[in-house]
């Protein structure tokens, strides 16, 4: 049973189509997994739908319609993506598989944590996928923005929570440092839309990917 | 005809007659979304050009001005517009509408047109198949709240005209305008809070049930 959701905000915004890349593939994953957010997506779509009934008619150019029907005559459908080889994709939701290749490896983030880091094509935010081995803690650190972690397998605790697949946990300010359970390990997608610093004796020192890659989101902006 | 039951004053309608043409306009909204449906499935099984043409005639013209209304080109919008309609001819087989109405199906796939659109370079819109995606969901069964928000959709649309102007003017931003909350509240000169109680408030007037979502 998933028990954090998504913001509400977040929701009607992806129904609406304002999202950037980084938060609707927040969003697209959260809502793969979880029936009650999806709910909510549906029934913010309907009010586009029937905003769309509301507007008024536009003119269209001369011959739009014979455009159209040579368009569906013409073009081929477009193939489905191929279907990611990759050994995640059991856990991944449908939105993200695309996001990570087959060839995709694990790199060491510090601390045994490890990561893949995701592209995308647009926007200031960073998405990576966090790999927390059972039992093991990722290392302490504080955000200037907002963090968004969906737990893909696993579970871990954080400011006296428990996060399992399907659950988002959010993080602003205040520093944190996500436990992960003992066992199997946990797997996350994180989007962070503000750079991270790394707090605690050890912290300073792992993960220079994430401040590396902060460094730059920071400065695309 | 109706002239007949007018009171003399200024064209009033009786209080009850009023009602009946309400429900009316709203019985004859819903047979409209049928039709659609029916439509859809027409071009689904039969591959009927007739049908897509009549659907083409309705919606093109409203997705055209629901695309300009963000500020693009016409021919931006047209552009747009010619993709999505494409894009409902080929997907019209996964059309469900115990899921979505026809108009929302047809909202969903204009939008990611557009975010497709300016994410050129990128991916596809990451629902680009939402109907795939709601099948890939476990576990849970849909929830009661899902029907409820297919099936309101007439009444829906009566409650939006009744929304009060500013309730109004934050979804039009939201969904035409692809604006964000912030940037909404950026826009406007208002706190992010005023523009996300404003949209919450006018979800709950349009009997949105927003369970269990955090803040």
């Amino acid at each position: 049973m998933i028990a954090h959701h998504l913001p509400l905000d977040m929701l009607v915004d992806y129904a609406a189509g304002s999202l950037k890349e980084g938060p609707a593939l927040m969003v697209a994953s959260h809502v793969a997994l979880c029936a009650q957010c999806r709910t909510q997506v549906a029934a913010f779509e309907a009010v586009g739908g029937a905003l769309l009934e509301e507007v008024r008619p536009a003119p269209l150019s001369e011959g739009a319609f014979e455009r159209a029907l040579a368009g569906i005559d013409s073009r081929p459908p477009a193939m489905p993506a191929p279907a990611s080889q990759h050994d995640l994709a059991a856990i991944l939701p449908l939105p993200l598989r695309r996001y990570v290749p087959a060839k995709a490896r694990w790199k060491h983030a510090g601390g045994g944590v490890r990561e893949i880091g995701l592209k995308l094509g647009e926007g200031p935010h960073l998405a990576v996928l966090l790999r927390i081995p059972g039992g093991g803690v990722m290392a302490k650190h504080r955000h200037t923005g907002l963090e968004f972690s969906l737990v893909l397998q696993g579970a871990f605790t954080d400011r006296g929570a428990r996060y399992a697949p399907g659950d988002v946990c959010l993080a602003a300010e205040p520093e944190h440092e996500p436990l992960a359970d003992a066992g199997v390990d946990c797997i996350c997608l994180a989007v962070i839309d503000g750079p991270i610093v790394l707090t605690g004796r050890i912290g300073r020192l792992l993960n220079p990917w994430l401040r590396l890659k902060a460094k730059r989101a920071a400065a695309r902006r | 005809m109706r002239a007949g039951f007018r009171l003399g004053t200024a064209g009033r309608l009786w209080p009850a007659q009023l009602a009946l043409q309400v429900l009316e306009k709203s019985v004859e909204k819903a047979i409209q979304e049928d039709r659609f449906g029916d439509l859809i499935d027409a071009v689904a099984r039969r591959r009927d050009k007739a049908a897509f043409r009549e659907l083409f005639r309705h919606f093109a013209p409203r997705l055209k001005s629901f695309c300009q209304r963000g500020g693009g080109s016409s021919e931006a919008a047209e552009e747009i517009v010619q993709e999505a309609m494409v894009s409902l001819w080929r997907k019209a087989g996964t059309f469900d509408r115990s899921r979505a109405s026809a108009s929302t199906w047809i909202y969903t796939i204009a939008r990611n047109k557009r975010i497709d659109t300016l994410r050129r370079a990128g991916k596809p819109a990451l629902d680009g198949d939402d109907y795939a995606l709601a099948r890939q969901a476990p576990m849970e069964e849909r929830p009661d709240g899902m029907l409820e928000a297919v099936q309101s959709q007439e009444k829906l649309r009566s409650l939006l005209q009744d929304l009060p102007r500013e309730q109004r003017l934050v979804l039009e931003k939201a969904y035409y305008e692809d604006k964000t909350h912030s940037d909404i509240a950026h826009e406007l000169g208002l706190p992010l809070g005023t523009v996300k109680s404003r949209i919450r408030l006018a979800l709950g007037r349009l009997r949105i049930s927003l369970q269990g979502v955090e803040s």
